[in-house]
């Protein structure tokens, strides 16, 4: 009787779980979770990505973003595919977690990095989601092969001033990843000495007033045109930029968290010695 | 109070504000910082490229707001004919909108202000035909109300079409009105058009005076009626168009600063057009003044500083006409 109980148990245990468990299936639906995505998960193991992955202005795999399905964060696309877990940022709106959660779906939350050694866990993170830790520690391994010898470099050095300008004078300052980017690539942040903790707005005349040597930009959509952008024509930010032209960085190396940010600190210790 | 006087004080109020202007931003920099030998060129720079052009368009955006709003007030002899309602500010911010996030302000500079001029013209000559002459307070109001809300709805529409990404946050600087982050490049933008669209306005206060006689009275009077509509509507287009392409669409100082003013003139609609200028520059000077008193944080738009004065002088305007049954 008991062995009878035990075999059924088994036989009815066998036909709720599969016994060949299919890839894990996740769709993102933020940028940069969708970067971590595509540089560590099998393709199988991607259900969807949102489609500001396949632009190579704000995404550095766009590349290897082409073929998969995009959706456009919102929930509703989410429901035809099945994913068996969302990624999104933290700062996903409380509405659309609830709504996500009523559907049943597994949420994974990654913060929004605020220095690289928080890119690191986040790497990790979606390794271990994934079922792939090895692919994360190689990758930060890699970042941390490509890192040292800058960091090596420019620990000996004076740093000079620089202040991250973007449209409507936006900013990073303490506790932001373009802020430890900046930091770590031997810079002085201006920001930062202004007292900005986070995205700021750098007020114009203060920005003249702490003078940075450069400032560091990074054009998103060129060809537009607003009232933001127009700030960057502004005759006393043009007269910083054209005495010493502004560090142009690529915005895809750093609006994210990812292998890509090793690149802009090259870029950026690069631009320390090019006048 | 004498005419003179009156516009001496005035004068001397605007002047005041704008050397407290002057004096004021982020930074402690002051206008005596100039005189020291050992100041840093940003000093300079802080005072002369951020500080001045931010304090002469407030002046002068400020002085449009006010004699358009006595002009047109007068003109349409109604007293909430201003250009916030009936529609010349919308339609001015719609046109430079449509040249900006479009892009065609990259062929000109001109064609910015060009745009707002003629934004604001067509919602004034729109308003009017709606309105017809001689309308009644609910006439004009509801033609504004109509011409303002299609302005207000084009406008976000065109703002999210836009190909900017930055573009649709904006409507906050064109509904609310900004002068913070002008360069001296804006100021010379609008410097032109509002001069001759003043110009427009000299010597039309005699015939504004007759028209408070009545159509037929100013007409058997020597007032050639068409000329004189003629010639403010494009005198309004002008000054509104070139200063809301810059500042965006500031409400209620055209209609607050006439209602103010219009008793210290003798009910004269001729003499309150050159102090309703004055008026209008100290009351935008001194909103932008408190703007900055503010603690630092996100930005106070000009706008909510106007609308806070205006909007209970509007409902005090409102009660007052009912008493009265003055119009």
């Amino acid at each position: 009787m008991r062995t009878r109980i035990f075999l059924i148990t088994v036989l009815l245990a066998g036909l709720v779980a599969p016994v060949h468990p299919g890839p894990l299936r996740v769709a993102s639906i933020n940028l940069c979770t969708d970067q971590l995505l595509l540089a560590l998960a099998d393709r199988a193991q991607i259900a969807s990505i949102t489609f500001l992955a396949q632009h190579a202005e704000s995404s550095y795999m766009a590349d290897r973003a082409h073929g998969h399905h995009f959706n456009h964060g919102q929930a509703e696309e989410l429901v035809a595919i099945e994913p068996d877990v969302v990624v999104a940022s933290s700062y996903l709106s409380p509405t659309k977690l609830r709504f996500l959660n009523d559907l049943g779906y597994r949420i994974e939350l990654f913060r929004l990095a605020a220095s690289i050694d928080e890119v690191y866990a986040n790497i990790e993170q979606m390794a271990a989601l994934l079922g792939h830790p090895e692919r994360g520690t190689l990758l930060i391994g890699q970042m941390q092969d490509h890192l040292g010898p800058v960091l090596r470099n420019h620990s000996n050095q004076p740093s000079p001033s620089g202040a991250i300008y973007e449209p409507n004078g936006y900013t990073g300052g303490l506790d932001t990843l373009r802020g430890d980017i900046l930091h770590q690539s031997g810079w002085r942040n201006v920001a930062t000495d202004a007292g900005i903790r986070g995205v700021g707005v750098l007020d114009l005349e203060a920005l003249l007033l702490l003078d940075p040597d450069r400032l560091i930009m990074s054009p998103y959509a060129p060809g537009t045109h607003s009232l933001g952008q127009r700030l960057l024509q502004h005759p006393a930010v043009k007269k910083i930029t054209t005495a010493r032209p502004p560090v142009v960085i690529p915005l895809k190396y750093w609006i994210c968290g990812g292998a890509m940010n090793a690149e802009a600190v090259a870029q950026l210790a690069e631009a320390r010695n090019t006048p | 109070m004498t005419p003179g006087y009156l516009s001496l004080s005035l004068g001397v109020l605007v002047a005041g504000l704008m050397l407290i202007s002057m004096n004021l931003g982020a930074s402690s920099t002051s206008l005596l910082d100039l005189l020291d030998a050992q100041r840093s060129d940003a000093v300079a720079l802080v005072l002369l490229e951020i500080r001045l052009p931010r304090t002469l368009i407030a002046a002068l955006a400020g002085a449009s707001f006010g004699i358009c709003g006595a002009a047109m007030q007068g003109l349409l002899r109604n007293p909430l004919a201003s250009p916030g309602l009936i529609g010349s500010s919308s339609g001015a911010a719609l046109g430079a909108i449509i040249i900006l996030y479009l892009g065609f302000g990259e062929w000109s500079w001109m064609l910015m202000p060009s745009g707002g001029m003629l934004g604001a013209l067509l919602a004034m000559v729109l308003v009017y035909l709606l309105a017809g002459r001689d309308a009644s307070i609910v006439t004009i109001v509801l033609a504004g109300v109509a011409v303002n809300s299609l302005a207000v709805a084009l406008m976000s529409l065109i703002l999210n079409l836009a190909p900017s990404p930055y573009a649709v946050r904006e409507i906050v600087l064109w509904t609310l009105g900004s002068v913070s982050n002008l360069g001296m490049n804006d100021l010379w933008v609008m410097l032109p058009a509002t001069v001759l669209g003043w110009l427009l306005f000299l010597g039309t206060g005699k015939s504004l005076e007759l028209l408070t006689l009545g159509e037929d009275t100013a007409r058997s009077m020597g007032v050639n009626l068409l000329l004189l509509r003629t010639r403010l509507f494009l005198a309004v287009a002008l000054s509104i168009g070139a200063a809301v392409s810059v500042t965006g669409a500031i409400g209620f100082i055209g209609l607050v600063i006439p209602h103010l003013l219009r008793p210290l003139v003798g009910y004269r609609p001729g003499r309150l057009l050159g102090v309703s200028a004055l008026g209008g520059a100290a009351m935008l000077l001194a909103a932008d003044i408190v703007v900055r008193l503010m603690p630092p944080g996100p930005e106070i738009r000009i706008g909510v500083l106007t609308a806070i004065v205006g909007a209970p002088f509007f409902l005090f305007l409102i009660l007052k006409t009912r008493r009265w049954q003055l119009y």
